[in-house]
């Protein structure tokens, strides 16, 4: 029997792209919201916190080598905490592949199919994740490769073509809303890596232990530099009011691109990047979902739940009335959700080490 | 394989796959053993050669590796022998035929013709000759019969070299004290280079059937074959589907022979192996499958081999045929085997590392593994400089890229994301789409069905009838159609653009599959413009990265990234700088020339 794996440089490709796809949602005005014109200082604050955050866990994580967090927890609580902890995963997943859904799909209505209903729009989402469920992640990963460079390649335009309109005294004062809100509401802004919670779930995938912490390490930094870049250049555009205020801060900042009478309103352009970016990371927690619930209930096969988990992702997708709803939604609980599962993670790894401890002092004894 | 219908269901009902372990091109334990064994081959590079990617893999599971390293290693141990092993084999296949159905060889002569009479139908059988003769063996006449097929065989050398030694020169005093019949024909009476000595009738008839002479002689159980082959065919001429302006111009033709030598003649290389598989439990096509024995991925070979022979087909006609015998995936529309009719494609694919395979009555050699990038490349790439082969691949891709999206993006642009259109060119558009009374969807497709018809056209028409074709493109689908407001200027430009684009994929296999999903990217942009253009792009990438030719990523290098230091993928590296042969296909020896090959530059 084979055991697919996937290499150091895809798993990478695949989380900061998942990272990243907070900056194509709301990312940037959320910041400024909280941190006024300081908001690029909170997010890289944040990513100062989330690599020591990830230091801890790594380190604790250490000694379980590639296994995944449910072997973790098998190891610990036995196999009833494992159901629970397989639960809980995949109850998380499962919220954040519905709100992620609907919160695109609006985004796209809003966009360029704003005469379509939303179950259309959703239908072409569920339709991409499903494939890209059926044939794994090892082409997931593969797709994520060959789409890193042109996501880069759009950042740069985005941030080249608007530069034109920075204005340095947008983001005075420099500390925006002040250093307390920097420093105490950044700690919550660590849930937008919370992508990195799913490197615990594949790393089995990675088939080495010290890709673990590489992947990790490379993601989130390369991952901070993006949110940090695209918030600095967001609000050195819009000035902190009308910052606060768009629902899609950087379609807006690339609806400004425009250079002479031709090079204009390319913004479309730039949704064919962005929901590939949407495919990806839908794609990659849909198909965690299905092998989670396969590992967590020991079933022989995974591919029979897609269609299942296509159709509840949809109709979950559907319960938020409204874009604002949706968002309302996500602001309120998938902050909260992502820190939890973060520390669940912690604290698993950190009784799995005692666990280990008791168990080798034991065999000493 | 399964048929279409079980592809369908399992495509609905999200069947699992069965349990088995795909083939995988990785670094088997007798590469590992070859390399720590290194000098021992004379070949000091090897150790460093291997895995130096990061590349996705599939890893075995649940057995211990340095068991199951041990048993390959003693397994392989004695693969090394294989030059050996192929002699003894094609001494088996050729000589003896032993594990051959049907009756032996008759002692007498008489049950020995009625035989070839009643299974050849001698009697209806035109082409069929049975000459019958004596020969003389100390000056007793013993009687004897040829048989072959007219216009299979070269009648001078059946007359000189068959039939004169064994009629007149027979009655010469030779000296030899020779006494079993057979040894004392072969030995000074055939002066025939290739001669089989078999027990077995079918081995006979194969030979003959396959341009050989049969001889029998009375009291003897054992026939003669010679290989006698003389037929006509083509010489070795042009290329006609693979035209370079710089590099070799010859191609091969029907003959197997004579193919397998023009790929010899430019590698001269005695560990190029030329394995003979005979394909077709009627045709019995002879093939050859060609590689480097000590460059080549021996997993490679050994599944190349293990696919050949599990064919069990009645008659083999053209390698088109072998192609999709041995494919990966059969529903994938992009083609997992590459076909040339260039010899110096195959000789440079041998060196690579790849596998070749020959089929006799076919110009086109198949080539594998295969992967996209390579498809991309043309013939001349290698022969010119490389600022001008990088900006030949540059127009390339545009083209490819044109061919794909273009009618897809004209839709999605058109229909829903009219803001990018700056004004200019979108009053323009819309005056020039004003009197046309169909759907910017219709129109395309009207255009783009047209232009495959004219395309597909072209290709059946005869030649003195071919400028009619031109006219009818140019003049009715173009200049007409706008005239009689079908369809608007702008879309003529568009559907020729693309037509351009697509004429500029050097591998036809390659631009079929680009024709047919062209198509479901202007569906999907239709639906719901760049949305849909994404969704049909991802649903390409998943499934092409999920695909192999022969456990090679169809992708690779690039996806999944393998090691560059042999970059020639994307874009084409000078050719001094070209060290390494390419990473994916794992070859035992991966230097492809030395680090610094200037050496005139060094002081």
């Amino acid at each position: 029997m084979e055991r697919i794996t996937i290499g150091r440089w895809e798993s990478i490709s695949l989380l900061v792209m998942m990272i990243n796809l907070q900056i194509y949602l709301n990312l940037p005005r959320v910041l400024a919201e909280d941190a006024g014109t300081a908001g690029w200082i909170q997010i890289a604050y944040s990513t100062v916190l989330i690599l020591i955050i990830f230091t801890a866990l790594s380190l604790l994580y250490s000694k379980f080598g590639i296994k995944d967090i449910l072997d973790v927890s098998n190891m610990v609580f036995g196999r009833f905490g494992e159901i629970i902890t397989g639960i809980i995963l995949i109850l998380y997943l499962f919220f954040a592949v519905s709100m992620v859904l609907r919160e695109f799909t609006e985004n796209v209505k809003i966009i360029s199919l704003t005469q379509s209903p939303i179950s259309f729009v959703t239908s072409f989402f569920i339709a991409g994740i499903t494939v890209g469920a059926y044939f794994g992640i090892q082409a997931i990963a593969r797709v994520a490769v060959l789409m890193v460079p042109v996501s880069v390649l759009a950042h740069f335009i985005i941030l080249a073509a608007s530069s034109q309109y920075f204005e340095i005294s947008n983001i005075m004062p420099i500390l925006g809303n002040g250093i307390d809100a920097i420093l105490i509401n950044g700690v919550e802004k660590i849930a937008y890596f919370s992508s990195i919670n799913t490197l615990f779930i594949f790393s089995p995938f990675l088939g080495n232990k010290k890709n673990l912490r590489r992947v990790g390490y490379i993601s989130i930094i390369l991952a901070g530099f993006f949110m940090v870049a695209n918030t600095l250049a967001y609000l050195l555009v819009y000035p902190y009011p009308a910052a606060t205020e768009n629902f899609l801060p950087i379609y807006q900042l690339a609806k400004l691109v425009n250079y002479g009478r031709f090079f204009q309103r390319i913004e479309s352009v730039f949704v064919l990047i962005w929901a590939m970016t949407a495919f990806l990371y839908l794609s990659f927690v849909f198909y965690l979902i299905i092998h989670t619930f396969k590992k967590t209930f020991r079933l022989k096969y995974q591919r029979t739940l897609i269609p299942v988990f296509a159709v509840l992702t949809f109709t979950v997708s559907m319960l938020p009335q409204n874009l604002v709803s949706a968002i309302e939604i996500e602001t309120k609980y998938f902050r909260l959700v992502g820190l939890s599962v973060l520390s669940m993670l912690l604290f698993l790894s950190a009784a799995g080490n005692i666990a280990l401890k008791i168990k080798k002092k034991r065999g000493n004894v | 394989m399964g048929t279409f219908k079980d592809f369908i269901v399992k495509m609905l009902f999200f069947t699992e796959p069965e349990q088995k372990s795909d083939f995988f091109l990785k670094e088997n334990a007798f590469d590992k053993w070859m390399n720590r064994n290194s000098e021992t081959y004379g070949n000091k590079n090897i150790e460093n050669a291997n895995m130096e990617n990061e590349n996705t893999e599939n890893v075995n599971d649940g057995e211990n590796p340095s068991d199951i390293e041990n048993e390959e290693v003693e397994r392989h141990k004695n693969k090394i022998k294989q030059p050996k092993e192929i002699k003894k084999r094609k001494k088996d296949l050729d000589l003896k035929g032993s594990d051959k159905p049907g009756p032996n060889v008759y002692n007498n002569i008489e049950e020995n013709l009625n035989y070839i009479k009643e299974r050849y139908s001698s009697s209806i059988n035109g082409d069929f000759i049975i000459r019958e003769f004596d020969i003389i063996i100390n000056k007793t006449p013993v009687r004897a019969f040829i048989i072959f097929f007219d216009g299979l065989v070269d009648r001078t050398t059946v007359n000189l070299n068959i039939l004169q030694p064994l009629m007149l020169l027979s009655n010469l005093d030779i000296k030899s004290d020779e006494k079993d019949l057979v040894e004392y024909v072969k030995r000074h009476l055939l002066p025939q280079n290739q001669l089989i000595f078999t027990k077995k009738m079918q081995e006979v008839v194969d030979g003959v059937n396959f341009g050989g002479c049969g001889l029998f002689i009375d009291g003897v159980d054992i026939a003669l074959v010679a290989d006698v082959k003389g037929w006509e065919h083509r010489s070795v001429e042009k290329p006609t589907t693979e035209l370079v302006l710089r590099g070799p111009q010859e191609s091969f033709n029907e003959v197997l022979r004579s193919n397998t030598a023009l790929i010899r003649k430019i590698l001269k290389d005695e560990n190029l192996i030329c394995e003979d598989i005979i394909i077709g439990i009627r045709s019995k096509t002879p093939c050859s499958m060609l590689y480097i024995k000590d460059i080549v991925n021996n997993a490679l070979v050994e599944e190349v081999r293990r696919r050949l022979k599990s064919i069990k087909i009645d008659y083999l006609m053209d390698s088109g045929e072998l192609e999709q015998f041995i494919e990966d995936r059969p529903f994938l529309l992009t083609p997992q085997v590459s076909y040339t009719e260039r010899p110096d494609m195959v000789a440079a694919a041998l060196a690579d590392g790849k596998v070749a395979i020959v089929v006799n009555g076919s110009p086109f050699v198949l080539l594998m593994p295969v992967t996209v990038p390579v498809l991309l490349h043309s013939n001349e790439d290698k022969y010119v400089r490389f600022p001008y082969a990088n900006f030949f691949r540059f127009v390339r891709y545009l083209g490819i890229t044109m061919s794909i999206f273009l009618p897809a993006l004209y839709i999605a642009i058109t229909n829903f994301h009219q803001e990018m259109i700056p004004t200019d060119l979108l009053l323009a558009i819309e005056a020039s789409r004003e009197k046309v009374p169909f759907p910017s969807l219709i129109e395309i497709l009207l255009m783009e069905i047209s232009f495959e018809l004219l395309r597909e056209a072209g290709v059946r028409i005869p030649g003195p009838i071919g400028p009619t074709l031109g006219i009818i493109g140019g003049l009715i689908l173009g200049q007409a159609a706008v005239e009689a407001n079908i369809v608007s200027p702008i879309l003529i430009i568009i559907v020729a653009v693309t037509g351009l684009g697509s004429f500029a994929i050097p591998n036809f296999a390659l631009a079929f599959s680009f024709r047919i999903i062209r198509f479901a990217y202007i569906i999907l942009a239709s639906l719901s413009g760049f949305l849909g253009i994404t969704t049909g792009i991802f649903l390409h990438l998943v499934i092409l990265t999920s695909s192999k030719s022969f456990g090679v990523p169809i992708l690779a290098p690039i996806a999944p990234k393998t090691a560059t230091k042999a970059d020639d993928s994307l874009m084409k590296k000078p050719v001094w700088q070209q060290e390494r042969r390419p990473d994916y296909l794992n070859a035992k020896d991966d230097i492809r020339q030395e680090k610094f090959t200037r050496k005139w530059e060094k002081k």
